[in-house]
């Protein structure tokens, strides 16, 4: 357990009646950083969250925070004796408090007052505090919620899914203010969600969960260019896979050559993103394009290769492709091989 | 808006207003002299005596029913699965039934007495009772018998409070107590409020208890008044006053039931957390067990075991009362037929104004469903009092008979009716009515089709709810009963002004007995009773 550490997970597990919601899950939060819990629902993401919060108790394994055991091997600390501020998915505002009084609920009486405001400015909401919830929107509602977790100066912010229930523009601004804002504090930041694209945007680290376990941890690059599995694969992202036969670092596939990233051999499926592969129209080409959709920003292209195989391509509008056309294609970088 | 529903939702609430009327005007008109004589004379020991059991009943309801709400509903306490149930059966004994059975336990000469001289080797005289006739008594028995006025809702309030509400306030560091105190309470208040306000209302028109406890309240007075005397505009005066004490409770608790929806919300799918109870296991246990015990457990015993012995060896007083099985099974089936018959044509009438008020919201259809509700201020003994002087005055063919009997009944339990039969109609979303409409099903054959079945679970409990009203109702019937026709409270009554209690045990037993499986089955649907309770009884 060295300094920089603040939060690790060791062999925890949790049950509800006969359900595992999480297994034998191991991690570590760095201070400081601001972590993504990743998975489809159902995978003991938000369970994850509520241990370190303390709203749930494992049923075996081991919990440390800030330099302590928290939870297991006999320990416990109540969720209001953690110093964790908890950001819920409905932002939880008191119904009958004042945006004020929900700011100040964590604190203490006395210092209270200029505090809320220095919270309220925080967070973008100077001269809100005596609005009462239900005259918020929902992106005001989640900002009070960040700012009433903020409040007592915990040295963990945890969120769960705080931005599902806004509309997609306002998602993706207010992200990146909650971004700005924890980083501002330094609080370190724990935060759950299943949209793929939120955690490698905002995220330093993303733990990726599948069926209660931690199938990945890394940087959002790390989880994008090289996911340990195809599970994480199509979950991050597309992902095209491909019958290939691996020797080392190099593999032959229907697409030819290509470089791994790390060394396999025998037969494997080999994973490669739809924008790593590039297209040159040609009369007679390794493939033909059966179905382009326009997005504006980039387009998503169907080909079919000559073996019948379908593969996705992603790339910039180009007016020179068109349905029905011969292409040769390249791949860009490296490329992960799974077993087979 | 349909006129023809229109016309039929007018006609309930302004038959529903006459009672009432006719005693404002009755008292209104009496003599200045008769007002001077009772205001002088009665009024302030009776506003006192109203006012310390008033008090005295809702601080006792408020103790037992937030605890055993909070015990069943967040806490580990063994067996709250079947505590839940059984804390909420003490809402079909009637009050004057617990009195009844107290008496009988505490009297001089009682069960307790005799058993102490059998036991305990005291000399006749010599146990210490505790007094049953006084102030104490009667807080106590109708405590036993209300709180689950605001154990109910108070329950159904805690399992509704969002639970990530409670979470955050143990993530923001208040410890589990501070949590519950400073915000589970606030949030469950107004439940808590609305039941401490019906709590009142039962208070103030209950007659039974306070009858046989003799203690003096609004109801025995106009009940003397009007039994004693020649000129009956006395009974209407202190009709009025207690009419205006009773009026505030009830737009309070209605104002009290539309704020519990604004303030909770669901959203809980996994288990509760339950607090720990750890050495205080057993106290808590041994407090709700003593609670059931004396509400519940008591009454039974003493009642049913009274019930038994007079059946297997009579007394010379079983024998002049003609205490047997046909008798009792035949007072029985008179309270049944009456109390259903009411109860079905109160649920179909009250069907007109809350249609009407649910479907087609508008100032008009609003003030007929508060005007059909006013008789909820009306203790029983006052809309007794006002049908028979009404007859009396219009109809004297009808006094005596049975359809007075029933069209009285009626009017007692309409309020009660539209208020737990609201939630059932507002549950059918009216997407569901419109789509048989598009399908070319009229108006009548969408609320026969549709909207009768899919808000009958409701309905049924709140049915269930007015048909257990109608079995308690004591002062209605006393004053409108024709001759010959005894109910089972009728009955307990006649037994017990008589002093002797235990003939009242076989009928009273058999009452209970019939209450409360009617509301047993109701604790379990899900759409039952706390949800009827939270949208007021």
């Amino acid at each position: 357990m060295d300094g920089t550490t603040l939060i690790s997970f060791d062999q925890v597990e949790k049950r509800y009646g006969t359900t595992e919601a999480v297994r034998a899950v191991s991690f570590a939060v760095e201070r400081g950083s601001l972590v993504a819990l990743l998975g489809p629902s159902g995978c003991g993401k938000t369970t994850t969250l509520r241990l370190i919060a303390g709203l749930e108790a494992p049923d075996a394994g081991r919990i440390w925070l800030d330099g302590r055991t928290v939870a297991g091997k006999g320990a416990w600390v109540a969720p209001d004796a953690r110093r964790v501020g908890m950001v819920f998915q409905d932002g939880a505002l008191f119904p009958h408090l004042t945006v004020a009084q929900n700011i100040a609920f964590p604190l203490n009486t006395r210092n209270g007052r200029g505090r809320v405001e220095d919270l309220l400015a925080l967070v973008g909401m100077p001269g809100y505090g005596e609005r009462f919830p239900h005259q918020l929107s929902g992106g005001q509602q989640q900002r009070v919620a960040l700012a009433r977790a903020l409040a007592p100066q915990p040295s963990v912010v945890l969120l769960d899914e705080p931005f599902s229930r806004l509309d997609a523009a306002l998602r993706a601004s207010l992200r990146e203010e909650v971004r700005a804002i924890v980083k501002q504090t330094g609080a370190t930041t724990v935060f759950v969600t299943h949209d793929q694209e939120e955690a490698l945007s905002i995220a330093d680290r993303v733990v990726v969960m599948f069926d209660g376990e931690v199938a990945q941890t890394g940087t959002p690059q790390e989880v994008y260019t090289r996911p340990a599995t195809r599970a994480i694969a199509t979950f991050v992202g597309e992902a095209n896979l491909l019958r290939g036969e691996a020797n080392g670092l190099m593999a032959e596939c229907a697409l030819g050559r290509m470089i791994l990233a790390t060394p396999a051999h025998g037969p494997v499926d080999i994973m490669v993103r739809p924008e790593a592969i590039e297209l040159r129209a040609v009369r007679d080409g390794a493939a033909r394009i059966e179905r382009i959709r326009y997005f504006g920003h980039d387009q998503a292209i169907q080909l079919c290769l000559r073996d019948g195989s379908q593969l996705d391509v992603r790339s910039l509008p180009r007016p020179d492709l068109t349905a029905g056309q011969q292409v040769d294609l390249f791949v860009r970088g490296v490329v992960v091989a799974y077993p087979r | 808006m349909p006129w023809l529903l229109a016309l039929f939702a007018l006609a309930v609430s302004l038959v529903a207003v006459v009672p009432l009327i006719y005693i404002v005007v009755r008292a209104l008109s009496a003599d200045p002299a008769t007002w001077q004589r009772l205001w002088v004379g009665q009024m302030p020991d009776l506003l006192v005596q109203s006012a310390a059991l008033l008090a005295g009943t809702i601080a006792f309801t408020l103790v037992v029913g937030i605890a055993a709400a909070w015990l069943v509903e967040r806490t580990d306490l063994p067996g709250r699965g079947v505590w839940r149930v059984l804390l909420a059966l003490p809402l079909a004994i009637p009050g004057y039934v617990a009195a009844i059975c107290y008496i009988i336990l505490l009297r001089r000469g009682g069960v307790v007495e005799r058993l102490a001289m059998d036991l305990g080797g005291f000399a006749r005289g010599e146990v210490p009772l505790p007094p049953l006739y006084n102030l104490g008594g009667a807080i106590l028995i109708i405590g036993l018998v209300s709180y689950p006025y605001i154990y109910l809702p108070t329950a159904a309030a805690l399992r509704a409070v969002d639970r990530s509400l409670e979470e955050a306030a143990r993530m923001s560091g208040r410890s589990a107590w501070k949590t519950f105190r400073s915000v589970t309470l606030p949030l469950v208040l107004p439940a808590v409020a609305g039941g401490a306000l019906l709590v009142g209302l039962y208070v103030l028109s209950d007659f039974g208890t306070v009858a046989m406890l003799r203690y003096r309240t609004f109801t025995t007075a106009i009940y003397n008044q009007f039994s004693g005397q020649i000129d009956r505009s006395g009974a209407a005066i202190l009709s009025l006053v207690l009419v205006a004490l009773a009026l505030p409770l009830l737009f309070g608790e209605g104002w009290f039931s539309r704020r519990q929806r604004r303030l909770t919300a669901d959203t809980a799918w996994r288990p509760r957390q339950l607090i720990q109870l750890g050495r205080w296991r057993w106290p808590a246990l041994f407090a709700v067990t003593v609670v059931v015990m004396l509400a519940l457990g008591f009454p039974l015993l003493v009642l049913g075991g009274l019930s038994i012995q007079g059946w297997l060896f009579p007394s010379e007083a079983d024998r002049i009362w003609g205490i047997n099985n046909e008798g009792i099974l035949a007072f029985g089936l008179n309270s049944l037929v009456l109390s259903a018959t009411a109860a079905t044509l109160a649920t179909l009438l009250a069907m007109g104004p809350l249609y009407l008020a649910v479907r087609f919201p508008s100032r008009f259809s609003m003030a007929l469903l508060t005007l059909s509700r006013s008789p909820f201020a009306l203790p029983g003994i006052i809309i007794g009092l006002a049908f028979v002087l009404l007859l009396n005055r219009w109809v004297p063919i009808l006094y005596g008979t049975i359809f007075a009997l029933v069209f009285a009944f009626i009017f007692r339990l309409l309020p009660q009716s539209l208020s737990t039969g609201e939630s059932a109609l507002r549950s059918v979303a009216p997407s569901l009515e419109q789509a048989a409409r598009t399908m070319g099903a009229s108006p009548a054959r969408t609320f026969w089709r549709v909207t009768l079945p899919v808000a009958a679970p409701g309905i049924a409990a709140s049915w269930a709810l007015v048909f257990i009203t109608a079995m308690k109702e004591l002062p209605t019937a006393i004053l409108l009963r024709p001759p010959g026709f005894d109910t089972l409270p009728v009955r307990i009554w006649a037994a017990a002004s008589e002093s002797v209690h235990t003939q009242a045990a076989p009928p009273a037993f058999l009452l209970i007995l019939l209450t409360t499986l009617t509301l047993l089955p109701l604790m379990h649907s899900r759409l039952g009773i706390d949800r009827a309770m939270q949208d007021n009884l």
